[in-house]
Order: C-alpha cells, then structure tokens, then sequence
C-alpha cells in the first residue's frame, strides 16, 4: 500500500516537473541534483576530503557565513516592529524586549551573532593567513576577504546606532568625529555621512538604510565572489602545494 | 603611359593616404559613443554624490536666548545642558565656551577649575585653552550679542577668539 502511495507521489507528472532527477544516493544522482539546481550549484560537485575537515579550516568561514545568515534572518524579524524614528526607536526596542513574544530571543541572537560574526571574521582571516592560503592564485581573494571585513564592521558601526540610546548616540558621536579627521574630505564625509550637523534623525535613517539594505547586499554580493574563486582557485588552498599560478589560463 | 595633367605624382598614393589620416569615420563615431557613455555615467555619479548632501536641515536653531547680564555672578560658570555651552563670567566680559570636547565630541566637565572631558581625558583652562590630553586644540568660542529685549544672545553658528570677551 505504502508503495503505491510512493509511486503515486514520486513518480506524478507533479513531482517530477519540481525534481528532475532522482533521489540522491547514486553518485550519478548526487552529480546531477548538485549540478542543476539553484542553490547547490554555487559549490563544487565534488569537493575533497581534507577541505571538509575540522582541522583544516576549523570551519570559520563557514561558521562566519552560517552566522550572516543568522543576522539576516534576526534583522527581518526585527523589522517588523522597529520604526528608525528618534520619538519611536528606543521604545520600539524596548516593546522587542519585553512586550513581543519571542522578542527577547531574536533581539539577543541579533546582538549576540553580531559580535561573534566580527570575531568568527577576524579568526578566519588568522587561519588563511597562517595557512599561507592568500598566495598565489589566491591574493584576489585575500582582497575581497579584506573587503568583507570592512563591510561587516560597517555592519557593525551602522546597527549600533539603531536602538538610540546613550551607547548608541556616543558611539556614533565618536566615530563620525573621527571620519571628519580624514584629509581634506573629513568634514564633508561626516555631513554626508550623518545628513547633517548632528546625530539626529537624518542620521538614524541614513543609518538604518546602510545598515539593512545596501551593506547586507554588499555582502552578498562579494560573498558569492568569495565562494566563487576558493572553487576557481582550485579549492581550500594547501600548505603544501606549491605556489604558483599554473590555474591561470594565461601566461 | 602618360599621366593626365593636373595629377599629383609627389604626395602619397589613394591607399598610404588612408592609413595616414587622422581619424577614419568608424573610429569617429566609437569615440563619440563611448564618451558619451563616459560622460552618461560621470554625469549620473556626480549627481548620485550630491544628492547625498541635504540642502535643508531640520536642526535646532543657533541662536540661544540666555537670560539677562545681572543674572551671572561674578566669576562664574554655567551650564547649559541641552545646548552643550558654557556661560563664562569674569571681570573682563562674558564668554561662551563650548561644552564640545575638540578631541572626539564628548561633553566636557567643570571642575571648578578647569575642563576635564570624561572619555579620553582632555584638560582644558577655565578659558578653553588646551592644557592636556588628545585634543588637538582648545574649545570653541561663540559670539555673544545683546539682544533687543535686553537679553545677552549666544550665536552658536559663530566662532571667535578666547580674547573676544562681551563686555555686559
């Protein structure tokens, strides 16, 4: 009856428009669900045994990206019930904490996966570095790697501002005060930066508009570059392969 | 054969003169399409830049009213909080020193008998002058006019000099 009831599902004109191929337990299956679908065709076929081991990597750029993922999921969540008013902010933050359900946990995994997200970056960047995995053909990636880093304290900078208390407003204070210290441009950067003279509401809107659209999508875009060249530079690099750029076509 | 009179047999011929001219009409055209593209998109990021630059701000205003000239002791200083300013009396005139660390924006103490900034530890003298610390110079001056009601008016838009005192 049970198998029917599978054939029934599995093999409708229904199932089978969504999945192409089969189940994957065959090698050739698995090659095929990876190669033709959307979002596992960013990874390799096949990958080798010793990128997936702890010890290699000790999965921090993994464990790094798992935690954006976090981050992005929390910040949605959040937006449903936070209006970047100066009257409306830090009571809105508050309502979170106390007054949603479920509020409390989603505003601490946010906080939490921020600081931990910057950490997990930093410890990242310490194992490539001591892998000697930014070498050649890897020093572009190295590049975009330093970029991201950026980027997520951005990230940083930018959400800290947002539930508009003391810490925030003097953080802010304090950082766009030292941007206006850069040659010849500091003072224009600071005016454009907060939308005027002071950390007031252009500032918060300005702040919240970095802080969930533009660097999240900055950061997924370079992200998906990342991914792309550890592939094209032939995997999770080895201190012991050689250096050099025998992977480029040219030369 | 006899070449027709009027023929030029001293400059290059039909093909040499082709290469050696200055630009042919496909060259022509790609340069004034792909510097319009250039000048499209310099166009478009200059104006995205100077959109991000407000041209009216919805800020308090500068100009604080603070009260008559008999209402300041001799050799005091007052705080105004919510327009970070100090109100400095001594017997040559009146001040307004600004509250603003010059260091990174912190709001500065009175001590009672200097000005300490609580975040990295900035030393001003009771006349803004830098004593110690990170700040890169003293804090501001505003001017101080009389204000038709009798009132003294500090001008927080506009810096003077530590020498400039109001005389009451």
């Amino acid at each position: 009856m049970i198998n029917d009831l599978t054939n029934i599902v599995f093999g409708s004109r229904l199932w089978k428009s969504v999945f192409r191929h089969g189940w994957p337990s065959t090698p050739k299956n698995q090659q095929m669900v990876t190669f033709t679908n959307v979002f596992l065709h960013l990874h390799a076929v096949k990958s080798k045994v010793r990128s997936m081991r702890m010890t290699t990597t000790f999965w921090l750029g993994t464990t790094t990206t798992v935690l954006f993922a976090l981050l992005t999921i929390t910040g949605i969540a959040l937006m449903f019930y936070y209006i970047p008013s100066t009257a409306q902010a830090y009571d809105n933050m508050k309502d979170l904490e106390f007054a949603v359900s479920f509020g409390m946990i989603i505003r601490n995994m946010h906080r939490w996966s921020a600081h931990l997200m910057v950490l997990f970056t930093f410890l990242h960047m310490c194992r490539v570095f001591y892998a000697g995995s930014y070498k050649a053909p890897r020093e572009f990636n190295w590049v975009i790697g330093v970029i991201l880093l950026v980027l997520t304290l951005l990230l940083s900078f930018t959400g800290y501002l947002l539930p508009w208390d003391q810490l925030a407003i003097w953080a802010i204070t304090v950082g766009s005060n030292m941007a206006k210290y850069a040659p010849f441009v500091g003072p224009q950067i600071k005016f454009a930066l907060l939308g005027g003279n002071l950390v007031g509401q252009n500032a918060l809107l300005r702040f919240y508009v970095l802080h969930t659209i533009v660097l999240p999508l900055s950061v997924l875009v370079l992200l998906a570059i990342h991914f792309w060249r550890i592939r094209k530079d032939g995997g999770i690099g080895d201190p012991n392969e050689p250096v050099s750029s025998n992977l480029r076509f040219d030369s | 054969m006899a070449t027709p009179p009027g023929t030029n047999t001293h400059g290059p011929s039909d093909a040499q003169a082709a290469e050696q001219a200055d630009m042919t009409r496909r060259a022509f055209l790609a340069t004034v399409g792909f510097g319009a593209i250039a000048a499209a998109l310099g166009g478009t990021a200059i104006g995205g830049i100077r959109y991000l630059f407000p041209n009216v701000l919805y800020e308090p205003s500068n100009r604080l009213k603070i009260g008559e000239a008999a209402k300041f002791g001799q050799n005091s200083v007052t705080f105004i909080a919510d327009k970070k300013v100090f109100i400095r009396r001594v017997p040559e005139g009146f001040q307004a020193i600004s509250a603003v660390c010059a260091h990174l924006g912190c709001t500065v103490n009175w001590s009672g008998s200097q000005f300490i900034c609580p975040c990295h530890g900035s030393i001003y003298s009771p006349d803004g002058e830098r004593v110690a610390g990170p700040a890169p110079r003293g804090l501001d001056h505003f001017v101080i006019q009389d204000a038709k009601d009798g009132q003294l008016l500090v001008d927080l838009g506009q810096v003077t000099t530590a020498a400039d005192f109001h005389k009451a």
